[in-house]
């Protein structure tokens, strides 16, 4: 079966299904909304006075402008990626809810058809956010005071970063769904991995075991590190590490795409031996 | 006749409970074959197998003279256990997925199975405001899709009233007729006895009996009888050797031959010869329900 056969037949069970699209919605205002809470405080705070707006542009630069902007606002949105990992979790625990995993398979589907057909869900829902998270970039580089066309293409590979970071994390939560299968379970489970192990790990290895850099390898971690604090952020919290951490990227690229193949392999492997009950 | 279906020695536990030990059949082409045990008998986990959404331990089976991966299932119109659709999407909108995974049938389609199970007025409702009744209908539809040659219907009776449940048996024989193969899994005597052409009786996941419904229902031939005088004809048939009787309600003897073998041309003709006349005279089948509880032990 093509590709596009399953993902029309994704299309056909999501069409009509209003909630996913009421929360995809408030996902995609959730973007432009919290970046324009940020860049309307900076703004505020630089109109105050002339003296501020120098002191502040001289410590953190032009943080929504070209080229900063393509950074700055991926920083930001990717502390929002768990929000759209509500709607994987919905997805693939309906599926376990009505029975239909089940079906699909008794109607003809194979079992790793069935995983390929949420993998280019997760795959088309990372689109839509990376697009959305593009043309929030656009429009606020456009409409900065310090405007900088010139600068354009220069960080837009945050694109691509963005958009890895998104399939990352959605994996993550699809793999929660895929586990607990009962919708509240997986969200409960997902929000207090997101939120309590990793970061409890990191402050305890960081503060009291001072073991070095381990948890840079833990799945969120290396995710989160794809992105690192924009500069001028870096500045003030860990001025030394910043170009290491620019440096570190690919690393965590490597390990995000490692990370992200492993739970798809996983659950590949999973579906395969278990019964569809 | 030839096997659409072949089973071998199908095993399958769940943790230290037996499901299925060593099933083995064959389904002939065109035949409706039942698959009668009560409940936790087995019925619905050798579908889910036969179906590939469970996994046996050991054994194996064929469908389609031997075609093997997963394109077999899209040949199959198939309901198991309970009618699995989208709660928030219609029954039309619910179609055109099945129709989209099995690639059975079209828009046209989807119309036709909607008319057949009679609900082509509500298709545009939510499959989540349907009464059980009607998601049970809803399921048969799916598996009419593209007309295929091949059903699997697990207790398709399921949740419907009287009037459902005789419209589903007379779909089920008019598909027989039409040469399809149908599949059922049933704990309603009356409905396999009704409906099938070959039976499988399981009990804790064992085949206690298969093969054509008259095969399995008879293990002897009973004869109802009686005479003008009905003591030497008793004592006419034990001197014969022959198993009897008496049904004092119904003032009848009953006499037991083994399967086949009882005439009742010959048996009316000697007891005329010897001068016994013979006032009632009936080859009775043994109904499948009698049946059932003498194999399973009920």
């Amino acid at each position: 079966m093509k590709w596009t056969n399953l993902l029309y037949t994704e299309w056909l069970k999501v069409r009509r299904y209003w909630a996913f699209w009421g929360i995809l919605f408030l996902v995609l205002i959730a973007y432009p909304g919290i970046t324009y809470l940020f860049y309307s405080g900076y703004q505020d705070i630089r109109s105050t006075n002339r003296q501020l707006e120098v002191l502040l542009k001289f410590a953190i630069g032009s943080p929504f402008a070209f080229p900063e902007a393509w950074h700055t606002l991926a920083y930001v949105a990717s502390f929002l990626v768990f929000i759209p990992g509500v709607l994987v979790i919905m997805l693939i625990s309906n599926e376990y809810q009505y029975r239909t995993q089940r079906q699909n398979i008794l109607d003809g589907w194979s079992r790793p058809q069935f995983l390929w057909a949420k993998m280019l869900d997760i795959g088309a829902l990372s689109l839509i956010l990376t697009l959305a998270y593009t043309l929030v970039v656009l429009v606020t580089g456009w409409v900065s005071p310090d405007i900088a066309l010139a600068g354009i293409g220069v960080k837009s590979y945050f694109i691509g970063l963005f958009a890895l970071i998104t399939f990352n994390q959605l994996t993550i939560a699809f793999l929660f769904g895929f586990l607990f299968k009962r919708a509240f379970l997986a969200l409960g489970f997902f929000m207090f991995y997101y939120i309590f192990p990793e970061n409890i790990l990191i402050q305890l290895s960081r503060w009291r075991w001072q073991t070095g850099n381990w948890y840079h390898f833990l799945p969120l971690e290396a995710s989160d590190r794809m992105i690192p604090p924009p500069p001028y952020l870096a500045r003030i919290t860990n001025p030394t590490d910043y170009q290491s951490m620019m440096d570190a990227i690919p690393m965590h690229v490597g390990l995000s795409i490692c990370y992200t193949a492993i739970i798809w392999v996983f659950c590949f492997w999973l579906l395969k031996r278990r019964d569809l009950s | 006749m030839s096997a659409i279906l072949q089973i071998n020695n199908i095993r399958k536990s769940y943790s230290s409970v037996r499901a299925l030990n060593d099933v083995s059949l064959t389904v002939p082409t065109g035949s409706v074959y039942g698959i009668l045990g009560p409940n936790g008998s087995g019925k619905t986990t050798l579908l889910g197998i036969l179906m590939s959404v469970l996994r046996p331990q050991s054994g194996q089976f064929d469908w389609f003279d031997g075609q093997h991966g997963d394109a077999y299932r899209k040949q199959i119109g198939c309901l198991l256990e309970t009618p699995n659709f989208y709660q928030y999407l219609s029954a039309e909108e619910n179609l055109r997925i099945t129709v989209s995974i099995s690639d059975r049938g079209d828009e046209s389609d989807i119309e036709r199975v909607l008319k057949m199970v009679g609900l082509y007025e509500r298709r545009k409702h939510r499959f989540g405001t349907y009464s059980l009744g009607m998601k049970q209908r809803l399921a048969i539809g799916a598996a009419l899709l593209g007309n295929p040659s091949v059903l699997v219907l697990d207790e398709p009776t399921n949740g419907l009233d009287p009037v459902g449940i005789a419209e589903i048996r007379q779909l089920i024989k008019d598909l027989h007729l039409a040469g399809h193969t149908i599949l059922i899994a049933s704990h309603l005597l009356d409905e396999v006895e009704k409906v099938c052409t070959h039976v499988a009786i399981l009990k804790k996941g064992i085949v206690l009996a298969d093969g054509p419904v008259s095969d399995v229902m008879m293990d002897e031939d009973v004869v109802e009888m009686n005479a003008t005088d009905a003591h030497a004809l008793k004592t006419f048939l034990q001197a014969q050797g022959i198993a009897t009787e008496n049904d004092t309600e119904l003032g009848l003897i009953r006499a037991r031959f083994p399967t086949g073998t009882a005439k009742l041309d010959v048996l009316n003709q000697t007891c005329m010869e010897r001068g016994i006349v013979l006032t009632h005279l009936v080859l009775r089948r043994k109904k499948l329900e009698t049946r059932f509880f003498e194999l399973t032990n009920a």
